[in-house]
C-alpha cells in the first residue's frame, strides 16, 4: 500500500468516526485496534496496550495534573471578583475603557485559568451584563469578550500549550515562555480595534461615566494593587521560575499550587470543600484529556512504521513550491478542521504528520506550534462552528447566534492579521525563549 | 434501579474520590521535590515515579465517573442536529459501540495483564512495581467505563453525551 493511500484511509477513517459522534478516544482506540490488525495481527495489540499504559503512567505528562488544579485553584481561591474591581480602578479615563478592562481581565483569566471555555463562561455571566448595563455596544462587547477567550490557550502557564509541547516533542519550558509575547500582542491589537472603534463612533463607548467609587485616589490606587499582588504574584512567581531556569515545569505548578492555596486562605475562600472539589476537577479533566492522548499514542508511530510519514517528507521535498505556501496550506487546513473538531482531537492527528514536515522545511518549531496553537484557539470563535461561541450562547441565551457570529468576524480578522505579523516577524514568538535559554 | 447498578454507581464514586486523592499526591510529591533539592540540596528520587503511577490510577479511577457523567469529548454536530427520539436511539447506538471498544482493549489489557503476572515484569522506572497493577487497574477504568455506556438512558437534552 503506498503511503498516500495509507494516509488516506487512516486520517479519513479517523474523520468519518469523529463526525459520527462517537468520543474522541473510541475513535482512536477504533483506527489504532483495526490498523494493528491489518498490520500485525492479534500479536502486535500488546504494542497498542503498552503504549497505552505507558502514556498514562509517563511521568513527563504529570504536569498536566497539576497546570489544571492550578488552574482550578486560582479559580476559586476568589481573585477574579478582585481582579475586577482593582482593574477597575486601575484603569483610568480612556476611549472604550471597559473593553479594556475587559481584554485585559481576560488575558489574566487566561493565565489562571488556561481555559477559553471556562473564561467565556466566567465573562459572559460576569463582565456582560455590567457593560450592556452602561451602555456599552453589544456587539463589540461580544466580541471582546471572544477576543479575550482566545488569549487564554497563549498566555501562560496554560495546559492545551504543556500538551502540544508535550505531543510535539518540544521544551514545555520554552514552549510557555513564547506565549508572553504573542499573548500580549494580540491582546493590544483586541484593545486597540475597540479604542479605534469608539475613538470614530463614540456612541459604541459605555454611555454611564466612571462611578465615583470607582474613580481612585493615591490610597485606593495603592490599595487595588495590593489586592490583586497575591494572584499576579503566583502567576509571575510560576512563569519566573520556568523563565530563569530555576525549576522545572511540573515542579513550578507545584510551587504555584501551593502558593494559591496560601492565597485562598489570605483571600478567606480556603475550605476542605475547596481543596477537595479543585482536585476533583484536576482529576476529572486530567481522565478526560489523558484517556484521549493514551488512546492516540500508537497513531503516529503506525504512520511512521507503515511509512507513511517517510513517504510524505519524500513527497514534499519533490515538490518545487515555496515552503511559504507549504506553510500557509498547513495553517489554512487547521483553520478549516478547527472549527468541526475538538482542540485536543486536531492537534493529535495534526502534530504527527506536521512534526517531521516543519524539520524538513527549516521552520522554528516553537515558533510554528505557537501559530498552530493560537489557530486552532482561533477555530472556536470562528462561525459557523466555532465552540467557544456556543459556551458564549449557553450562558447568554438572549443573545443570538447571528449576533454572535457579526462580533466574532472583525475579532478573527484581527486575529488572522495579528498571525500574519508573527509569520513575518517570527522574532515576536521566538525572541523571549531565545533570550532566556 | 437494581442492587448491582446502585454497587456499580457507589464504586465509581469511590473510585472518582481515590483519583481526587491521587491528584493532591502528586502535588505534594512535587512540591516535597522543590523543597528537598533547593532548600536541603538533597533531590527525591522517587517524586517523579510515584507521580507517574498516581497518575495512571488517577486516570484509570476517573475514567468511570467521566463516562457516567458523559463528559467524554466528541463532534457532536450531528447530534444537534436530530430530532430528540432520533437522538436518543443515536446515541444508544453511539454508547453500545464505544462500550465494545472498550470491553475489547479491556480483554487484551487482561491477557497482557496475565502474562506480565505469570512472568513477573515490573516497571522500567527506578523505582520499581509489578507491571500488572497498571493493568489492573487499566481494566477496572476500562471495564467500568463499558458498563457504564450499557446501562446508561440518553436524556432528552440538547447537548446530552457530548461536550
Amino acid at each position: 500500500m503506498s503511503w498516500w493511500a495509507v494516509l488516506l484511509s487512516v486520517f479519513g477513517l479517523l474523520l468519518v468516526l469523529f463526525a459520527t459522534g462517537l468520543p474522541i478516544f473510541a475513535c482512536f482506540m477504533l483506527v489504532n485496534v483495526i490498523a494493528v490488525l491489518a498490520l500485525m495481527g492479534v500479536a502486535g495489540l500488546g504494542l497498542f496496550v503498552n503504549s497505552m499504559l505507558e502514556t498514562t503512567s509517563n511521568e513527563a505528562l504529570v504536569a498536566i495534573p497539576l497546570y489544571v488544579l492550578l488552574g482550578e485553584l486560582l479559580f476559586r481561591a476568589g481573585g477574579v471578583t478582585v481582579l475586577y474591581k482593582s482593574l477597575n480602578q486601575l484603569i483610568g479615563a480612556m476611549p472604550g475603557r471597559l473593553y479594556v478592562i475587559a481584554i485585559t481581565l481576560a488575558g489574566i483569566l487566561g493565565a489562571i485559568s488556561g481555559s477559553a471555555m471556562a473564561s467565556v463562561a466566567m465573562l459572559g455571566r460576569f463582565i456582560y451584563p455590567s457593560m450592556i448595563e452602561r451602555g456599552c455596544n453589544r456587539r463589540l462587547t461580544i466580541g471582546m469578550i471572544l477576543a479575550g477567550a482566545t488569549l487564554d490557550p497563549i498566555i501562560p502557564p496554560s495546559v492545551l500549550a504543556v500538551i502540544l509541547a508535550t505531543l510535539a516533542n518540544i521544551s514545555i519550558a520554552d514552549f510557555l515562555i513564547a506565549g508572553i509575547v504573542p499573548g500580549v500582542v494580540l491582546g493590544s491589537a483586541f484593545a486597540a480595534y475597540a479604542v479605534i472603534r469608539t475613538i470614530i463612533n463614540p456612541s459604541l463607548d459605555s454611555k454611564v461615566a466612571r462611578d465615583p467609587g470607582e474613580r481612585g485616589s493615591w490610597s485606593q490606587t495603592v490599595q487595588s494593587v495590593l489586592q490583586i499582588l497575591p494572584l499576579v504574584g503566583i502567576i509571575f512567581l510560576v512563569l519566573g521560575l520556568v523563565m530563569f531556569g530555576v525549576a522545572q515545569p511540573t515542579e513550578a505548578a507545584a510551587v504555584g499550587i501551593f502558593g494559591s492555596i496560601l492565597m485562598s486562605v489570605l483571600y478567606g475562600k480556603f475550605s476542605a470543600k475547596m481543596l477537595f472539589e479543585a482536585c476533583f476537577g484536576a482529576a476529572f479533566t486530567t481522565a478526560t484529556i489523558l484517556i484521549i492522548i493514551a488512546s492516540s499514542k500508537l497513531f503516529s508511530q503506525l504512520l511512521a512504521f507503515t511509512g507513511a510519514t517517510a513517504g510524505l517528507i519524500d513527497f514534499t521535498s519533490q515538490l518545487e513550491i515555496n515552503r511559504w505556501l507549504l506553510f500557509f496550506i498547513m495553517m489554512a487546513a487547521v483553520f478549516f478542521f478547527c472549527k468541526f473538531m475538538d482542540q485536543l482531537a486536531l492537534m493529535l492527528i495534526a502534530v504527527p504528520v506536521y512534526s517531521p514536515l516543519i524539520i524538513h522545511l527549516g521552520f522554528d518549531p516553537i515558533w510554528f506550534w505557537m501559530l498552530f496553537l493560537i489557530n486552532i484557539t482561533l477555530g472556536g470563535i470562528t462561525p459557523p462552528f466555532g465552540y467557544t461561541m456556543f459556551v458564549f450562547k449557553s450562558v447568554r441565551p438572549e443573545v443570538s447566534m447571528t449576533e454572535i457570529y457579526w462580533s466574532a468576524a472583525p475579532i478573527v480578522g484581527v486575529a488572522l492579521m495579528t498571525m500574519v505579523l508573527m509569520s513575518i516577524f517570527p522574532q515576536i514568538v521566538t525572541w523571549l525563549p531565545a533570550t532566556l535559554r | 434501579m437494581p442492587l448491582w447498578m446502585r454497587w456499580h454507581r457507589a464504586l465509581t464514586e469511590a473510585g472518582a474520590r481515590v483519583a481526587t486523592v491521587c491528584v493532591a499526591l502528586m502535588a505534594v510529591a512535587y512540591t516535597a521535590e522543590v523543597v528537598a533539592r533547593y532548600f536541603f540540596s538533597a533531590p527525591l528520587n522517587w517524586s517523579g515515579d510515584l507521580s507517574g503511577y498516581l497518575l495512571c490510577f488517577s486516570v484509570f479511577l476517573a475514567l468511570p465517573k467521566v463516562t457516567a457523567d458523559r463528559a467524554h469529548v466528541a463532534v457532536s454536530l450531528i447530534i444537534e442536529v436530530m430530532h430528540a427520539n432520533a437522538r436518543r436511539r443515536y446515541l444508544r447506538v453511539l454508547w453500545y459501540i464505544t462500550a465494545v471498544v472498550c470491553a475489547f482493549v479491556t480483554y487484551f489489557i487482561a491477557v497482557e495483564g496475565l502474562r506480565q503476572f505469570n512472568e513477573h515484569v515490573l516497571t522500567s522506572a527506578a523505582n520499581q512495581i509489578p507491571k500488572w497493577w497498571i493493568s489492573a487497574i487499566a481494566c477496572y477504568g476500562l471495564a467500568s467505563a463499558a458498563l457504564h455506556l450499557l446501562y446508561a438512558q440518553p436524556e432528552l437534552s440538547p447537548s446530552e453525551g457530548i461536550e
